[in-house]
């Protein structure tokens, strides 16, 4: 049997323009985790298309179990033993977790789908996994974290000897990503290949045997883990020295920009509080950080104040210092200079088939009306240039559809939405997920830079490091309730304040 | 060097579907030339045609729009008839009321229709497509009931002047008017397009492809000169004609350049987000029905202008000519994506359609079937087109 269980050799993939993969060469030992690092567009998703068959038209070698091999599509890969658990879910969430595990694959006799034989086998992949989760159990149900664990499980059902996980724990919070890498390690323990690409370095160096770094369609470097810091990747793959990654800001803090007392949401339809008694405070000129598990309760929060989440409300709302009636909607609340920026960009963020300019400008096209009926086009551009300039959104032109961006532009045009309505308040939801380090730096500076003008900024992040190293208090929820606080201006909260807070409860 | 030669290599699929609405107009076109022995490119049948299909062309007008933020109006053709029957009806009954009274009154029931679909459809959020199902037999109940199934007429005033009146000629046979209203509006679009494409130039926005625009715009303005002679050696530009131009350049820029316009493509493409950007969607809903009603109470009018008399079965089908007009002008039926002009110019492509048919005494139950066919074709064309794009490599 030889070491390397795949190898793709000399991979060169141009896209019109673009050489996407330059000359890739990337094997995978048997039984080894191998991190695959890199910024976004750097090619990751490119090289793992290649290999799942998505792409065809490609030079190069690929050689599965000492065989050449060429895959035309996913079926074709799907058979050959390799998996891949996309960023995005393809879960479908209104049938349940046996139905969707053995989607494609159902097993049949007579034209009958055998149930008693899915569900056992079923239950039997969820205890080899530890799972305690019902197979009928509707997978839109469970949380974002065992949702990817499902993910995980229909992979093994299809018998796959590699697979490979794409950012699996960028939604996920702390602990949710834990469970995931330890079962990542037992597959790994069990003899399973696994290709683990992650923008969360600590992870990457804490399970990687052997780490691979792209940048720029090319492999800079592929060592055993042992020897890299998390330093040495990070100048791996952005090709210099980050320094600082979370500068000080040195502003005032002013009054009280916006301030929930009571606040309370409760679902109607699923008969239950999903936020309740909050008591939140922020000021002009700070960054307040909402940390806590998925399903606590935060977006839900942020989106009810806003106006834009259908449930009962009650609470008090005070306002750039007045007490005012809830936000009927999202626009009367842009209009009061409050924005939220949603954390599922692509759904509820942009229109993605949508050029730059019309996407960064339409919460904002009161800016370049002059009050009257029709749309200033030349200022509209010439703002959105500037915007574009501004956040190093790279594009070739401002008409591009933001579809065909990649994730960190389309985060950094939602920023720009953002900033073209000039907001007083505003909140970041999620505003770094999935996106590679020198971006997240990028947008950590335009926050500290968006706070020194004076704007009240409530950033809800499953990322602690980045809530710590930018906010000057801390709130916690867990289960709709605010079960921590902590005033974070001297920047000396640990991760384990936070962590305690969001899943035991200490209140401070 | 692989994609050098695949980019020089025309694309015959998408030529043709990047110019599907002029090519399917010239089949349509060498047709019925064909085989109608030369009738139907005959000056008083291109009138004829054009001034056919107005109606359906102001319907597409904001049906476009309807469709684009993702809903469907089916009860435009009922609507339409309706509205004429009410107006034929006071016209007759009341002979003492002028008819620009009798235009406002149409108006204001237009404008209550409107805020009525937009309450169900926009605030309600129930599916277009059954709200306005409803209205249609609601509509017709009320033209039946009113009308007894008689015919009312004949019109006066303004109302038979939108339908059946021309330009007024300077007294020669050539209708001097008509050619300057010609010549000001092709000199103007050229004008236009030019210092617009030049503006795209200096902001950096267009690659400076100036043969390809050159092209279009003599092509645009060939067309539109040709209809301006025709008209000219006819009777002069009809009313209707002046009407379904103004209206389509006017709704057109409003799409474009208003804000109302942009949501309306925002909320097509993405509702949720569309909201979550600050879009009141309900209101922009309930605006775009009533800008539509009031779009259709013209047409009505034009219509009833026209025949000078209202019918029970008036404007049946309508809906479905302006629906298969818009996707034939490259509205998506999915929502989103789409022009207003391409909705005019797609409309009377089907005008024509229904006319060489006629022309030609093709029995009415097979021209429903090609009408049929012609809008599942329309769709399929697109939808095809579209999944070939997501399979081609483009570049960025």
């Amino acid at each position: 049997m030889e070491e390397y269980i795949l190898q793709m050799n000399h991979i060169t993939k141009e896209f019109p323009g673009v050489k996407a993969l330059d000359d890739v060469t990337f094997g995978v030992r048997r039984g080894e985790i191998h991190a695959l690092c890199g910024e976004n567009g750097a090619g990751k998703s490119t090289l793992m298309k290649v290999l799942s068959g998505e792409h065809t038209d490609y030079t190069g070698e690929l050689v599965l179990n000492g065989e050449t091999v060429k895959f035309k599509g996913i079926k074709e890969s799907e058979s050959a033993g390799i998996a891949i658990i996309h960023q995005e879910l393809g879960l479908i969430q209104t049938m349940n977790v046996c139905e969707n595990i053995f989607l494609g694959n159902e097993e049949c006799h007579n034209g009958y789908i055998d149930w008693d034989y899915e569900y056992k086998k079923t239950k039997e992949l969820l205890d080899d996994l530890n799972l305690k989760i019902n197979p009928k159990t509707r997978v839109g149900n469970l949380g974002i974290g065992q949702q990817q664990l499902i993910e995980i499980a229909k992979a093994l059902s299809k018998n796959c000897k590699i697979l490979i996980l794409d950012e699996p724990t960028a939604p996920l919070p702390q602990e949710d990503s834990e469970n995931l890498l330890k079962l990542v390690c037992e597959l790994k323990d069990k003899g399973m290949s696994i290709v683990f690409i992650s923008h969360k370095l600590n992870e990457v160096l804490s399970i990687a045997d052997t780490i691979t770094i792209l940048r720029d369609g090319q492999t800079i470097d592929s060592r055993p883990a042992k020897e890299f810091t998390q330093e040495t990747l990070i100048s791996g793959m952005v090709g210099r020295e980050l320094n600082t990654r979370f500068e000080s800001r040195s502003c005032e803090i002013g009054d009280v920009a916006l301030r929930v007392s009571d606040w309370s949401v409760y679902d109607g339809i699923n008969n239950k509080w999903i936020v309740k008694d909050i008591n939140l405070e922020v000021h002009h000129g700070e960054v307040i950080g909402l940390a806590g598990m998925i399903g606590a309760g935060r977006t839900e929060l942020a989106m009810s104040i806003f106006g834009a989440l259908d449930g009962a409300v009650t609470g008090k709302l005070e306002y750039l210092g007045k007490e005012r009636p809830h936000f009927k909607n999202a626009s009367e609340a842009i209009d009061a200079g409050l924005f939220y920026s949603s954390e599922d960009r692509k759904q509820l963020g942009l229109i993605l088939t949508s050029d730059i300019a019309y996407n960064a400008s339409l919460s904002g096209l009161n800016k370049f009306t002059g009050g009257g009926l029709f749309i200033n086009r030349d200022s509209e551009y010439a703002k959105v240039k500037e915007m574009v300039a501004k956040l190093r959104i790279k594009t070739p032109s401002i008409l591009q559809k933001v579809g065909n961006l990649s994730g960190g532009n389309q985060q950094k045009v939602c920023l720009a939405k953002a900033l073209i309505c000039e907001p007083k308040v505003l909140i970041l939801d999620e505003a770094t997920r999935g996106i590679d380090i020198g971006a997240k730096t990028e947008i950590y500076q335009l926050i500290n830079q968006i706070a020194q003008q004076g704007v009240a900024v409530i950033m809800i992040s499953s990322e602690l490091p980045e809530i710590l190293g930018l906010s000057d208090r801390i709130y916690v929820m867990k289960e709709g309730r605010i079960s921590g606080q902590f005033d974070n201006r001297e920047r000396k909260i640990t991760q384990e304040n936070l962590a305690m807070a969001a899943t035991g409860g200490t209140e401070k | 060097m692989t994609n050098g030669n695949k980019n020089k290599n025309v694309d015959l699929f998408s030529l043709f579907y990047k110019n599907s609405l002029l090519v399917e107009a010239v089949i349509i076109c060498f047709i019925f030339e064909v085989f109608t022995k030369g009738a139907f490119l005959r000056v008083s049948n291109l009138v004829n045609l054009l001034m056919q299909g107005a109606t359906c062309s102001i319907i597409a007008i904001t049906m476009c729009l309807v469709i684009i933020t993702g809903n469907a109006d089916l009860s435009a053709g009922r609507f339409l008839g309706m509205l004429s029957m009410v107006a034929a009806i006071l016209q007759v009954t009341h002979s003492e009321l002028p008819a620009w009274l009798v235009l406002i009154l149409i108006y204001v029931i237009a404008i209550a229709v409107g805020f009525w679909h937009g309450f169900w459809v926009g605030y309600l959020k129930l599916p277009a497509f059954i709200i306005t199902l409803t209205s249609q037999l609601i509509f017709l109940g009320i033209n039946q009931f009113m009308s007894g199934g008689r015919i009312y007429g004949p019109v006066g005033g303004i109302i038979s002047k939108m339908g059946s009146g021309y330009l007024p000629s300077f007294g020669q046979e050539f209708n001097m008017a008509t050619v300057l209203v010609g010549v000001i509006v092709i000199a103007a679009y050229i004008i236009l397009t030019v210092s617009r494409e030049k503006k795209a130039q200096s902001q950096g926005l267009s690659e400076g492809n100036w043969s390809k625009a050159v092209l279009k715009m003599v092509a645009v303005s060939a067309i539109a000169a040709a209809i301006t002679a025709l008209f000219a050696g006819h009777k002069g530009f009809s009313y209707a004609m002046i009407i379904l131009f103004v209206m389509t350049m006017v709704v057109s820029f409003i799409s474009q350049n208003t804000k109302f316009g942009r949501y309306i493509y925002a909320i097509g493409g993405n509702a949720n987000a569309a909201s979550l950007s600050g879009i009141n969607v309900p209101k922009e809903t309930m605006k775009l029905y009533v800008l539509h009603a009031v779009i259709v109470a013209t047409a009505s009018m034009v219509y009833l202008g026209r025949l000078n008399s209202a019918t029970t079965s008036a404007g049946n089908g309508y809906e479905f000519t302006a629906i298969t007009g818009c996707v034939v002008g490259g509205t998506a039926i999915t929502g989103g994506r789409g022009t207003v002009i391409g909705a005019v110019v797609g409309t009377m492509v089907m005008a024509a359609l229904d006319n060489g048919m006629s022309l030609l005494n093709l029995d009415p139950s097979l021209q429903y079937v090609v009408r049929g066919a012609v809008l599942l074709f329309a769709i399929s064309l697109d939808a095809y087109a579209n999944n070939r794009k997501a399979k081609t490599v483009q570049a960025a």
